[in-house]
């Protein structure tokens, strides 16, 4: 026990509170796994076997990295300027969408060009759509928090009346965009498994993210700017202008997720391209503590979670569901753990004032 | 760049497993089959229709199976892959729209046999299934023309894919044999699974005259029971989702397609192809009229039966009609 706490009292403050939030749902989802009547050391290795513990399972957790980590790390830069941006499934949507079209209309074109037109494109789109809650808000003070989950939904049926009528795939019956030839196509890393090089993005977007942060007055700007707008005003910075850089960034980076979910998961655009991503990615930025590492720290395990959720399920007869209250337990722990020492002292004065109870009556 | 990060990663991940000391994959002493739906197994309708056969055919060969239901299809190649990783040897992919991804897992998975419904694309471990329900549509028609008072009879179905669309112009085909002036409303909802709006859509065909309806996806018969019309159920006996107005229903019995396929795998005789059981197979039949059948006019009920044997004996064939419509 000492020594365990010796390891917490050399990790950053919020490191450990993110460590502490994951264990704490951890224990409570073994309490829960318990109670369907399995033991929860099957259920979790189960769930982590799957996820970990074979190439396909691995690449698979990776794939599903990408995205939760492209979103979380714009999510991330936005409450960092102090911008609530809970519009990255949109963005992630539209990004989606304008990467089909571009892969779609530019057959044909060699790889070296095809693949960055479409990610640029994606990143201008998701950075407009984000770019109208920063309008929304900058010029009419709308909040943010309503706009930008208010225009998920207008992004997603956009998409689909798109998918339903003019990028449909003329051959096929379904709403999705044709399938892109082999040069819209992120190269797969691992033969025989989905890893694609989205993966790398990801790496590189981090490490970008991180150095603009710490390294980039800019970034410095934006971060004081999210800590204290008043200060940033008075010391006579641009607020106005670091809002819209946290506005732009998550949709480009949204936007990002959207087209490797395009061009290295599905090989086209479809209707439902993302299974609520963009809203998973809030919990992932405020468990990697909006730092950039920490993001995808945190982006690779709740894929994990995701990954070895179906497995669980048909192996151990855990319900799926079940990592979905694990998650959640997560953000509940992550934010309420600033009420474990208020917890603590009044356990305290509560023993105190029993034993003043029991001096007295002795 | 690319080959030398490959490289690097192979080696970790083969790794990998070593270090956590995982197991690997257990060797199948035995068939596994695994069967990806799309929606949910209690729809008693499309994903019924799978999970029944597959069950049925679990019995009948004493083999293990499992299935995921509810799988979108962003995430249905993921589901597929996992269960050929873990040793399946034969998947079904029961969806229209899983095609895209049995394709892929299928390049991946030599040795596993895919099965992907209603699938344009073959590969030499990937084959597919049809729907013939169409066949029983045709029948549908028949009956719902000479049923109907007001020569009017509706149509409500999901996506406008061939074995939908196959579906609907046997409908009208039937409709016409029986009553050559009558008039087939149709409508695509646009979503396999959308209740509220197959309802509402059915609802605004009772509108334009409509009083029989063939319910092709769930929500159909709630719009029937609430105007108070009939309504031909599909997949399963839907009857018990409307005692008073399901007419009768076209099921569809998957249990012997799988059975046959599940054991032509295990001899090792399967190949890919199109495996069709219809209603000359005893797949595809009406189900019982449960007394409602005393509201149609026997000559129409007569009519219908003579086809449905005629069909069984291959005396008359139900045309295939896939082109798209309006």
């Amino acid at each position: 026990m000492g020594s365990m706490n010796a390891i917490l009292a050399r990790l950053p403050a919020g490191l450990a509170g993110s460590v502490a939030a994951v264990l704490a749902a951890f224990l409570v989802g073994a309490a829960l796994i318990a109670a369907v009547g399995v033991s929860p050391v099957t259920a979790y290795a189960a769930l982590f076997e799957a996820a970990l513990g074979s190439a396909n399972g691995l690449a698979e957790t990776l794939v599903r990295t990408v995205p939760l980590a492209l979103c979380g790390l714009g999510i991330a830069l936005a409450f960092r300027a102090g911008v609530f941006n809970v519009g990255a499934e949109g963005q992630l949507f539209v990004g989606g969408a304008a990467a089909g079209a571009i892969g779609v209309a530019g057959a044909g074109l060699p790889s070296i060009v095809l693949l960055p037109a479409m990610a640029l494109s994606a990143m201008i789109a998701g950075a407009a759509w984000s770019g109208i809650a920063a309008v929304l808000k900058l010029r009419f003070r709308a909040d943010e928090l309503i706009t930008t989950i208010m225009l998920n939904y207008v992004a997603i049926h956009l998409v689909s009346f798109l998918l339903h009528g003019p990028l449909k795939d003329p051959n096929g019956a379904l709403a999705q965009t044709a399938r892109l030839t082999s040069d819209g196509r992120l190269p797969v890393l691992l033969g025989g498994t989905r890893l694609h090089a989205g993966i790398l993005i990801v790496l590189v977007a981090a490490i970008l993210a991180h150095l603009f942060l710490w390294r980039r007055t800019e970034g410095f700007r934006l971060r004081v700017v999210g800590l204290n707008q008043r200060a940033a005003l008075n010391a006579g910075m641009n607020v106005r202008r670091a809002v819209l850089i946290g506005f732009l960034a998550c949709g480009a980076l949204a936007g990002l997720a959207g087209f490797s979910e395009v061009a290295g998961v599905q090989r086209r655009m479809i209707e439902n391209l993302s299974p609520g991503y963009g809203y998973t990615a809030i919990i992932v930025a405020l468990l990697g503590q909006t730092s950039p590492f920490g993001v995808v720290a945190a982006a690779f395990l709740f894929a994990a979670l995701q990954i070895g959720a179906t497995t669980m399920e048909s192996a151990a007869g855990v319900p799926s569901t079940l990592t979905t209250v694990i998650q959640g337990l997560v953000v509940l722990f992550l934010i309420g753990r600033d009420a474990i020492p208020l917890i603590g002292d009044a356990l305290a004065r509560l023993g105190d004032a029993l034993a003043r109870l029991g001096r007295k009556s002795a | 760049m690319f080959e030398r990060l490959k490289k690097g990663l192979r080696i970790a991940v083969a790794a990998l497993p070593l270090v956590a000391g995982g197991v690997a994959v257990a060797e199948a002493d035995g068939l596994k089959v695994a069967m990806v739906l799309p929606g949910p197994i209690s729809d008693n309708d499309w994903n019924s229709v799978g999970y029944n056969g597959l069950q049925a055919a679990a019995k009948e060969l004493g083999i293990e199976v499992a299935y995921s239901e509810n799988v979108s299809d962003a995430d249905a190649e993921r589901i597929l892959r996992d269960y050929a990783s873990r040793g399946y040897g034969l998947v079904f992919a029961h969806s229209f729209s899983f095609g895209d991804a049995a394709l892929n897992v299928a390049e991946d998975f030599p040795d596993t046999v895919f099965m992907a419904g209603t699938a344009k694309e073959l590969a030499p471990n990937l084959g597919t299934y049809s729907n013939p329900d169409y066949q029983g549509a045709y029948l549908a028609g028949m009956l719902g023309a000479g049923a109907s008072k007001t020569k009017t009879i509706g149509w409500v179905g999901g996506m406008p894919a061939p074995n939908m669309l196959a579906n609907l112009h046997a409908y009208e085909a039937g409709a016409k044999e029986m009553v050559p002036d009558a008039k087939v409303l149709h409508t695509f909802i646009g979503s396999w699974f959308d209740p509220p709006k197959a309802k509402e859509a059915a609802i605004a065909q009772v509108e334009q005259g409509a009083d029989v309806l063939s319910a092709q996806g769930v929500g159909v018969i709630d719009a029937a029971i609430a105007k108070n019309v009939f309504a031909l159920g599909a997949m399963t006996d839907q009857n018990h989702l409307g005692p008073k107005v399901v007419l009768t229903s076209v099921t569809w019995d998957l249990g012997p397609l799988v059975t046959a396929v599940a054991k032509a795998v295990q001899d090792k005789s399967w190949k890919s192809e199109n495996w069709s059981y219809g209603i000359p197979e005893g797949s595809v039949k009406l189900a019982d009229f449960h007394g409602l059948d005393a509201g149609v006019p026997p000559e129409v009920l007569k009519a219908v039966q003579a086809k449905f044997e005629a069909i069984k004996s291959g005396a008359f064939t139900v045309p295939l009609d896939t082109s798209n419509v309006e």
